[in-house]
């Protein structure tokens, strides 16, 4: 409006908004008459400048589909169409030319460090309807420090309208547009106009044959999301590095001679815009490293924009480079080359994948030795025995439907974290922990096999002794259930190598993740099959005999055990009710398990064993129902899952962004525990490291901050600072030392009290980032210092 | 023990498996931390400029030939405003919305509030932007606009030591001298008055959450509009 004429007076004045839309008042949203008399109101009230020039300026103005450059605005307007006439239900190719006068330009959409995108806005016939804009690439305008990305060349927009079908042949389509611009030279100039046109609509399209020539020289400038590139993008501390790999495995630039390429990117505060990027070859694709904007906090979690690459036509002018719209995840630096395609032959693609593949195959083998799963462990190295006293076919039977049983688990937690990712949900390694009923229902689950171990039941009704149950091979279904269960025990327990593993599977596409959740299963399961399979390795088991019912039994507590704990997670998610309501479902299950036992085999009548099978159901019936009633109340658990606790005299903090900011800004060492309550290695860590004295003296001593973020249930906030080291797993620990711009310690996965002491040591040796500078101030800021840290 | 192997053929058994199995930890555990050195390195931090340090210290002379020191004003809030009055996007500030200008209405807030309000001109002599001293007081005064001084920066010292890139741009200082934030007035990049009703005005957010004594939730961004004309 108007009112933007402040300070005019020697500034170039932009033209007004009261260019008249010609008589086509249907398809104008204000009537003519109360635009007139705006402009009127606007050009009286108009200050400074010209305004009874710049009033007969505007009414003077023709209607229509240009808008001329004038000598206070140095750009010409002009809304175009492709179709002289057009049919009910087709489209008219349509577009904004913006021809800047010599020495100016306009901009794109996004304008980098000066000026602004033009915006346009449709005012069309009722029912038709405008597509997006499709913008051509831009060049960049550099003036150092400072540099945009624009047009110094006439550009058109290019756009589309869609006429609804039941237009009437022989009425028109009026195509308005309300377009608002700045064009810089030196200085810069705002203006809007709007231009308009109109279409008849007729039984049949017709084309504008100029008018189509020249739009679709202008689409081919602009950049097309193509199948098959992958992009993938990383962040530290002073760099952007994008990768593009082309599908198949293209040369992307003229044999021996170094790729070239430009980044045109979408969003202010990710890149300085005025550095070059540096470009460089990289197997089966390309990087572009790009300084850091040292503007913005944060790390985006995609980076968009148009990559344009020159290709051997295009190196010497004859053509235009390769245009491509990037959409690109941000990963961890160590991740970039995973994103690479499976090229034919040996390529990086086949390289990051197989390594992948390895690493899984590798933190399965040692999942069979962690913590979690050492008591359940038990069960197969029974069953291993069990299945040597037979013959060989029975031993490799058990470990086949072992393993089936470990792999079909592992593939419905890769479905589930697919879904679970389709659906924009944040999910990582663990993550069915956080829900209260899953960690109730494995409770029971535990508790079970516990009690099937210490001999309260049998599975299958054989009855007789005991030493004949333990030398009876064991079922197909038992083998087949431990092997679910070794896989649900396990995935909490993040093996240092799964960390890796996981995110590799969880950026990379579906085929990725069933590779490498299948590695896994399989490294969890060979070494028991290797057993099965060699007779000579089999050898080495003892024989079996008695000792094996009370070896049986004795297993049967490092079960109740992992019992305990899952109670003790329950507890932490839903509370003591929660936790209650499990140890009641834990002795109705008994209840029910004991009276299979004792009345369900077959030594017992029918009536009686029916009787028992019943009560069975129904008790174990009973103790799910229990379980799911008591996550229902999770919601209460937030107070209950509050940090402190156990952990004794040290500050901890809750970790969230805003406190984590606050606290980064005074200029303490910051130390934050990634952590969850179901994370039997987090519990290790705070026992032993933070527990320790010298940890204690270290925190006091270096006045370090501790935050710690809670992964116990799902929190959004957790999930995505770990997503910004590319994580997705606890334990995690990283301090980050004094100075802002010193790079944070990621902290190993087992912590030892010397490795705690170590990093907080060099991190409080960092410089401050509070700099002194001029003696007059550092007094003052050494007290504001102590001000915010008193709260 | 049904056991038919002999004593030291057990032993030798148990302790080439030790050896396997230690082997195994040894291999598991040294690729583990090759894997987490390689992952140390991508710090996701901000680069902040000198946000939380503290304000480099200035003295410059105003429109009527005052000075002001940033040590003079220790124990305030003090606002620096990059101001041209030719730029589009300065204009869009200073636009009267319904007879109410965005910056003329935070300048009458925070001023009452106690906060010091320095509008800078850093357009050097010849340059876009660059007007005479009494040119700027009457500019000001049409305009309604109420800073507590303009300063006149013609050298381009208080602009460069800031460094301001575009117009406008925002500094604040907190009454301790330390530098609060930098960057844009709000989130809507463009030139348009009409966007100011829906945009995110960081410099309000900062200013409230500082006199309320909370911490500055965006306390950097990337600044937009004109280039300042050194």
């Amino acid at each position: 409006m108007k009112s933007m004429k402040i300070f005019s007076m020697n500034e170039r004045i932009p033209r007004g908004t009261c260019l008249p839309v010609e008589g086509r008042a249907a398809s104008v949203r204000t009537p003519r008459h109360v635009r007139a008399i705006l402009c009127a109101l606007a050009g009286a009230l108009a200050v400074g400048g010209t305004p009874a020039t710049a009033g007969a300026q505007l009414f003077s103005q023709p209607a229509g589909p240009v808008a001329h450059a004038t000598a206070d605005q140095p750009v010409e307007i002009e809304l175009r169409s492709a179709a002289r006439a057009v049919a009910p239900g087709d489209t008219i190719p349509v577009a904004i030319r913006l021809r800047p006068n010599p020495g100016w330009h306009t901009y794109w959409r996004h304008a980098g460090d000066v000026g602004s995108a033009p915006v346009v806005t449709w005012r069309l016939s009722r029912g038709a309807t405008a597509a997006p804009l499709r913008w051509p690439a831009p060049e960049r305008m550099e003036s150092p420090p400072l540099a945009s990305y624009g047009y110094k060349r006439e550009v058109h927009l290019l756009g589309a309208v869609h006429v609804p079908a039941s237009a009437r042949v022989g009425s028109t389509i009026d195509l308005a547009a309300e377009v608002t611009w700045v064009v810089c030279h030196e200085e810069c100039v705002a203006g809007d106009a709007a231009v308009a046109l109109t279409v008849p609509v007729a039984a049949r399209t017709v084309a504008d044959e100029a008018v189509a020539r020249v739009f679709a020289a202008e689409a081919a400038r602009v950049p097309a999301r193509v199948e098959g590139w992958r992009f993938a993008a990383a962040v530290d501390s002073s760099n952007v590095l994008l990768h593009a790999y082309p599908p198949a495995a293209a040369a992307i630039a003229p044999a021996g001679t170094a790729p070239r390429a430009q980044f045109f990117i979408d969003s202010a505060g990710v890149i300085d815009h005025a550095a070059q990027p540096r470009v460089r070859a990289v197997p089966v694709g390309l990087e572009l490293q790009m300084a850091r904007s040292a503007f913005v906090a944060g790390t985006p979690s995609r980076i968009t924009g148009v990559l344009a690459i020159d290709t051997a036509a295009s190196a010497g002018g004859g053509t235009l480079p390769m245009l491509l719209e990037v959409d690109a995840p941000v990963v961890a630096m160590a991740q970039l080359a995973a994103v690479a395609p499976p090229a034919p032959g040996a390529g990086g693609g086949w390289i990051a994948l197989v390594t992948a593949g390895l690493l899984a195959l590798l933190g399965g083998t040692l999942l069979n030795l962690m913590p979690c799963v050492l008591p359940v462990l038990s069960i197969k190295a029974l069953g291993m025995a069990e299945a040597a006293a037979h013959d060989r076919r029975t031993a490799l039977r058990h470990v086949v439907l072992f393993g089936a049983g470990v792999l079909v688990s592992m593939w419905a937690l890769v479905g589930m974290l697919l879904a679970l990712r389709a659906a924009g949900t944040e999910a990582g390694w663990g993550y069915q922990l956080q829900n209260p009923a899953v960690v109730g229902a494995l409770a029971l689950l535990v508790f079970a096999a516990g009690l099937n171990m210490a001999g309260v039941f049998d599975l299958v009704p054989v009855g007789g002794s005991l030493s004949a149950a333990a030398s009876r091979a064991p079922r197909g279904v038992e083998a087949f259930l431990s092997g679910v269960l070794v896989t649900a025990l396990a995935t909490p327990c993040s093996a240092p190598f799964l960390a890796a593993a996981v995110a590799y599977a969880v950026t990379a596409g579906a085929a990725e993740s069933f590779v490498v959740f299948t590695a896994l299963g399989l490294g969890l399961v060979w070494p028991l099959a290797m057993v099965a399979a060699v007779p000579r390795l089999r050898a080495w088991l003892p024989k079996p005999g008695a000792w094996m019912v009370t070896l049986r039994q004795v297993l049967a507590f490092p079960l109740f055990a992992t019992v305990v704990w899952l109670a003790w997670v329950l507890g932490r998610q839903a509370g003591v009710s929660g936790m209650v309501a499990l140890l009641a479902a834990c002795t109705l299950l008994a209840f029910g398990l004991w009276a299979l036992g004792r009345f369900g085999t077959l030594a017992a009548p029918t009536g009686r064993r029916r009787l028992a099978q019943g009560i069975a159901i129904v008790a174990a019936a009973g103790a799910v129902a229990l379980v799911s009633g008591a996550s229902a109340q999770g919601g209460s658990a937030q107070g209950v899952a509050q940090v402190g606790g156990a952990a004794g005299a040290l500050p901890w903090q809750p970790y969230d962004a805003a406190s984590f900011a606050a606290e980064r800004d005074s200029g303490r060492v910051v130390l934050v525990d990634f952590t969850a309550d179901w994370c039997l290695t987090c519990k290790v860590n705070e026992r032993v490291a933070f527990g320790s004295g010298s940890v204690r003296a270290a925190i006091r001593d270096h006045g370090v901050t501790l935050l710690r973020a809670d992964w116990t249930t799902r929190d959004p906030v957790v999930t995505r600072a770990l997503a910004a080291f590319g994580r997705n797993s606890v334990p995690f620990v990283v301090i980050y030392p004094r100075a802002r711009d010193a790079a944070p310690i990621v902290l190993p996965t087992l912590l030892t009290p010397g490795i705690v002491t170590g990093a907080l040591q060099r991190a409080a040796a960092s410089p401050s980032g509070v700099q002194p500078s001029a003696g007059s101030t550092r007094g003052r800021i050494q007290s504001s210092l102590t001000i915010e840290a008193t709260p | 023990m049904t056991s038919t192997t002999t004593p030291t053929r057990r032993s030798r058994k148990l302790l080439i498996f030790a050896a396997v199995f230690g082997a195994l930890l040894l291999f598991g555990g040294l690729s583990a931390r090759r894997m987490l050195a390689a992952k140390a390195d991508p710090a996701s931090l901000p680069d902040l400029l000198t946000v939380g340090g503290p304000a480099p210290a200035f003295t410059a002379t105003d429109t009527r030939g005052a000075s002001h020191s940033l040590a003079g004003y220790a124990g305030k809030w003090v606002v620096l405003e990059w101001f041209n009055h030719g730029c589009p996007f300065t204009k869009k500030h200073y636009a009267l919305v319904n007879g109410v200008g965005n910056s003329q209405a935070m300048q009458q807030e925070y001023t009452g509030r106690g906060v010091i309000w320095l509008s800078v001109v850093s357009s050097g002599p010849g340059r876009q932007g660059y007007t005479s001293a009494k040119k700027a007081e009457d500019m000001a005064r049409d305009k309604g606009a109420a800073p507590t001084a303009i300063i006149r920066d013609t050298a381009g010292v208080l602009g460069r030591l800031y460094g301001a890139r575009n117009t406008p741009q925002y500094a604040i200082v907190d009454p301790q001298g330390v530098l609060r934030y930098a960057g844009a007035i709000d989130d809507r990049r463009g030139s348009s008055p009409k966007e100011i009703a829906g945009a995110t005005n960081y410099v309000r957010a900062a200013l409230d959450a500082g006199l309320a004594g909370q911490p500055i939730a965006v306390a950097q961004t990337q600044p937009y509009g004109c280039e300042v004309k050194y």
